[in-house]
């Protein structure tokens, strides 16, 4: 009787899992995997046109994954981004990790976008970053890309400035990551569109805030 | 069944007439079809100028892809380097290669590579070269390695009169077996695992040999020790 390792993961694609601690990270073309990234800024709420498996559409910006057209999908104000970003691969070993047991996988950093109706879509290529501290074929990984503005060398720098919407990192998402024979799988389909964070001040801030701005008011009256 | 008549075997017989020496080739082809979803695919001829993926897989002229932008469908090839795969993807408006990366990476006699034919249907490649010949050992390192037979054989691996791959390694039995196995693999199927006993090759509880679907075909060796396991195979014109 034969004994068959199914492989019906490999053939679903690169939905699955797949080889020696590595993932794909191609995003738009060639993968089923497939997110948008937004600036931060609040602008008019706009469309994009996608074309897709020869359909041809629209949208609002930021739908799901896949990205056709999807009832009740999130509306992203800001711009897609573009040429002036990085986005960077973060990863823990084990399943369902908070964003704070994550790392930044060393060699997962990447500069190109697509242009044109690909706008939002980062260009990895054919890239397959590995993952440091896979050792066999059911390790699971959790997984978030991060986002920042290239005028900060590192997201750790572009998080450490203060600055509102020069950083943001997607919801994270776990999966299995093979091993040796195990081909590298997509990103998760949990992994979804995301904005970059804008920096809301501190309860306290605000406080201080209201404090300042009723005295000076007071002074104004009592020279009145 | 080895070096099977789809090497369409021209003999070519180059003359040097000043010294009489005579050198024979077997110069042939080799027809291969890739199955819609992953193939592992070898390539044991020596092609020119060159083995790489722009040489044996050429896709200027788009034949690896359905389509192009967004909506394209581009095959992509899987090549194993240290332990590690690199893709490359078809894209017909990168020149001179068609390949996005350029097609360099290479399938030389002994090594094989994963096709991803993401159509539903049937692509197809024609390899062409001279067969290698002599006595030429393919090392085998601890680790994965993908690999195919350095000459055009199909069928049983070990019987077929020109490999002596018989030295698989094991230690140990039962649960606590450490031992040599190979993975083939079927476009559709998916792999099948024979591990080296006492007995020699197991597939599930049978001993039975791995065997090669086509001379194109590849596997995955897995060497669990720290030494090197050599498959050596001599091929000469005969």
């Amino acid at each position: 009787m034969k004994k068959t390792i199914t492989a019906v993961a490999l053939l679903a694609g690169s939905v699955t899992a797949f080889a020696q601690g590595q993932v794909a990270m191609n995003d738009y073309t060639g993968s089923p995997f497939s997110i948008e990234i937004f600036q931060a800024s609040s602008v008019a709420a706009s469309t994009v046109s996608v074309t897709y498996g020869g359909y041809t559409g629209f949208e609002q910006q930021g739908a799901t994954v896949n990205d056709l057209p999807v009832a009740g999908s999130t509306t992203y104000t800001g711009a897609p981004l573009s040429t002036g970003y990085n986005i960077e691969l973060l990863a823990g070993v084990g399943s369902g990790l908070t964003l704070s047991q994550l790392s930044e996988v060393s060699g997962s950093e990447y500069s190109a976008w697509f242009s044109g109706s690909g706008g939002g879509y980062w260009n990895a290529g054919t890239a397959n970053p590995t993952i440091p501290g896979v050792t066999s074929s059911t390790t699971a990984v959790t997984l978030a890309i991060a986002a920042w503005s290239s005028t900060y060398s590192t997201l750790a720098a572009a998080e450490a400035s203060g600055v509102s919407g020069v950083w943001g990192i997607s919801p994270t998402a776990s999966e299995t990551i093979g091993y040796g024979t195990v081909l590298p799988p997509s990103l998760p389909s949990g992994i979804t569109s995301f904005s970059l964070a804008t920096t809301v001040p501190e309860p306290s801030t605000i406080a201080l805030g209201v404090i300042g701005a009723s005295a000076f008011l007071m002074r104004l009256r009592r020279k009145h | 069944m080895l070096l099977s008549a789809l090497l369409g075997a021209l003999g070519s017989v180059s003359v040097i007439a000043q010294t009489n020496v005579y050198s024979l080739n077997a110069v042939g082809y080799i027809n291969v079809t890739l199955l819609p979803g992953y193939n592992i695919i070898s390539a044991p001829l020596i092609a020119s100028p060159d083995n790489t993926i722009k040489t044996l897989l050429n896709n200027t002229n788009a034949q690896y892809q359905s389509g192009s932008g967004r909506s394209g469908q581009y095959a992509l090839v899987y090549s194993y380097v240290n332990g590690q795969y690199v893709t490359d993807q078809a894209d017909y408006q990168n020149t001179p290669s068609g390949w996005l990366n350029g097609g360099t990476n290479t399938i030389n006699p002994g090594q094989a590579v994963f096709f991803y034919n993401p159509t539903a249907t049937n692509m197809y490649a024609t390899f062409v070269g001279t067969v290698p010949t002599g006595s030429i050992t393919n090392a085998l390192a601890p680790g994965y390695s993908l690999v195919g037979s350095v000459v055009p054989v199909s069928g049983d691996i070990l019987t077929n009169s020109i490999s002596l791959f018989t030295n698989g390694q094991v230690t140990g039995s039962g649960r606590s077996v450490t031992a040599d196995e190979i993975y083939t693999y079927a476009a559709g199927v998916g792999y099948s695992t024979y591990q080296y006993s006492a007995s020699g090759w197991v597939l599930g509880t049978t001993v039975t040999d791995p065997t090669l679907a086509n001379v194109y075909s590849g596997f995955f060796f897995y060497n669990p020790f720290s030494t090197t396991n050599n498959w050596v195979e001599n091929y000469s014109v005969q």
